[in-house]
């Protein structure tokens, strides 16, 4: 009877979750790891038919029954040819956040990217955000364009942060490109001196067509040397965005409102 | 003392009998009369097998809590502020009902909060009043459709003859699982066929109980809405081997429904294990562990006409933990 009541105790108090060390850690229980880099091995032909439509969300955290529904609303829509979350998906950076957000995105179907969030940078956030989905800055090419996430941290992951391999793997491009980045790119107020320059000198690229952010969690388009730089708002209200990009011609559907903007896109070359 | 006894049992076997649903719990199961005091049940069931580690689905999870607190009493009678809450996680949020998808929410909720009176009269009948603000959905009490009135009235004449006891109940809720938003009425009677072997039987209800007290007890109910066999047997160290096997639907409003009268019905059967340890006179505590099977979702008004194929959902093993702690 001693032994039954020492295994019951045991059973009651140890849960029925594995045994974590701390909030604060680098440790995962999920087991998902390098994502980004599996869907990017995994894409498909993009532009069979002629076009792309790329479904994009940003800054779930604290909206996490929204976050639920956008991933619905995008599993409801199959010509979408990938999604790509702009990072803040957690609030604070912990392992237990990213265990539940990994659960909540394993819903969604579909090739998928993330980019890293200012607060999914905290603490050991951005190791956790390099074992869930590997390398913070990465690219991949359909036929006519060239997607590049970057990692744009500078104060959370100052170890992370590159400028330079984003002025790189722009000027290495011959196809025009989007570029998907938490931060807006020309945020003043993060990004002064030497960085602002390069950032500033990416925007008026002739190749970079696009440039989209979340983290100020309102929707806004503006535009920069005649690129257009959208920000998504956060998913509050099932907010997310759906682009459609053709040749030049660049549509913006705006889900939660309906609300839908065309327009032309630099050309390049 | 006799009198205190027999009221007790009275109170817990009428409770277990009508089928008002006026607290979360599955539907046909809830149980109010006699003048309770306090009142704090927590019951938790998991799934043990998915978890949400692995790339399996989630576990589905169901977990209730009542809070009965007295406001005002006296001997006879007690006022009470009731609020309940059961929340029931499906894992996913896409479900296939009606040939198509749909979206509800992971969590989806059964909440009420309000009033009860209960009065226990000199000839020894007795009667309690509930009236609760309620709603159902997995979004409560956001959507104006999705809010309604729980109202029920029962009533337990004094013993009719030495063996019957009348029962007469009246209930209103926009989620009882058949005659939505209308009044439905609860006639029976309770038969003490002997000091052992008790049954309640009325419209739309049944119930045996046959119990040894120190000994063993055996308990089984079947309703419109559900059925359960329990059976309770002592152990050393005063602790209560039971085994039970249930047959359960809950109902819910989920916001994204196409039509106001549709409900969304989520039934499982579970056959279950464990062990029961009352901490004291007034707390219980359980433990078991079980298997469900045959889970299903269904999109309909009524829980016997499901407007098409009743959806599957994967069968899991679960452990269940209950706290109760009653005063009487």
């Amino acid at each position: 009877m001693k032994h039954f009541m020492l295994a019951l105790n045991f059973l009651i108090l140890s849960s029925c979750a594995p045994f974590m060390d701390s909030p604060f850690s680098d440790q995962l229980l999920r087991p998902e790891r390098n994502l980004n880099e599996a869907h990017k091995n995994s894409m498909r032909d993009i532009e069979g038919d002629g076009r792309i439509r790329i479904a994009v969300y940003a800054d779930p955290h604290q909206n996490y029954k929204d976050l639920d529904m956008v991933f619905y609303d995008i599993n409801q829509n199959s010509h979408i040819d990938f999604t790509v979350g702009l990072g803040d998906f957690t609030n604070s950076g912990y392992n237990l956040e990213y265990d539940q957000f990994l659960t909540a995105y394993d819903s969604l179907r579909g090739s998928k990217f993330m980019v890293l969030g200012n607060h999914d940078a905290i603490g050991a956030g951005a190791d956790l955000f390099r074992k869930a989905f590997g390398n913070e800055n990465f690219y991949f090419e359909s036929t006519s364009h060239r997607f590049i996430f970057f990692n744009g941290n500078n104060w959370e992951t100052p170890n992370y942060f590159d400028p330079s391999w984003l002025r790189q793997t722009v000027d290495d491009s011959d196809k025009p490109i989007i570029i998907f980045c938490h931060e807006q790119l020309l945020d003043k107020e993060r990004y002064k001196d030497e960085v602002a320059d390069i950032f500033e000198s990416i925007v008026s690229n002739s190749k970079v067509q696009l440039a989209l952010n979340g983290h100020n969690h309102i929707f806004k388009m503006v535009e920069s040397d005649g690129t257009p730089l959208l920000q998504v708002g956060r998913t509050q209200g099932r907010h997310w965005v759906l682009l459609e990009i053709q040749g030049t011609q660049l549509c913006i559907h705006r889900m939660d409102t309906k609300e839908q903007e065309c327009r032309t896109l630099k050309s390049y070359p | 003392m006799n009198y205190l006894v027999s009221r007790t049992i009275l109170v817990i076997l009428l409770s277990l009998t009508l089928n008002l649903q006026t607290f979360a719990s599955p539907l046909g199961s809830v149980p109010q009369l006699g003048a309770e005091y306090l009142r704090i049940i927590f019951d938790m069931q998991s799934d043990i097998w998915a978890t949400p580690m692995t790339h399996k689905n989630s576990p589905v999870r169901i977990v209730g809590t009542e809070l009965q607190i007295p406001l005002a009493h006296t001997g006879d009678w007690v006022f009470s502020a009731n609020i309940s809450e059961e929340s029931l996680s499906l894992s996913q949020t896409e479900h296939q009902l009606k040939g198509k998808s749909i979206f509800i929410g992971n969590n989806l909720q059964d909440r009420s909060a309000g009033f009860r009176f209960s009065k226990v009269n000199h000839s020894g009948s007795e009667f309690s009043i509930v009236a609760l603000y309620a709603s159902a959905s997995d979004e409560p009490f956001l959507e104006r459709r999705n809010r309604y009135l729980d109202g029920a009235f029962i009533y337990a004449s004094p013993k009719l003859t030495e063996m019957f006891r009348l029962i007469i109940g009246m209930n209103q809720t926009d989620n009882r699982g058949l005659a939505n938003g209308r009044p439905f009425p609860y006639l029976g009677v309770q038969i003490d066929k002997s000091e052992f072997l008790q049954i309640r039987v009325g419209f739309p209800f049944l119930q045996f109980i046959w119990k040894d007290p120190g000994s063993f007890k055996y308990e089984a109910q079947m309703t419109p809405f559900g059925a359960y066999i329990d059976s309770e047997r002592p152990m050393a160290l005063g602790f209560l081997w039971h085994a039970r096997t249930a047959f359960t639907i809950r109902s819910y409003l989920y916001e994204e429904r196409l039509d106001s009268e549709s409900r969304l019905f989520f039934q499982q059967w579970t056959a279950e294990g464990g062990i029961r340890k009352p901490i004291s006179k007034d707390t219980l505590i359980e433990f078991s562990l079980g298997y469900s099977f045959d889970r299903k979702l269904y999109d309909s008004d009524s829980i016997y006409t499901p407007r098409n194929d009743k959806t599957p959902l994967e069968s899991d093993f679960f452990a269940r933990l209950r706290i109760g702690f009653t005063i009487l």
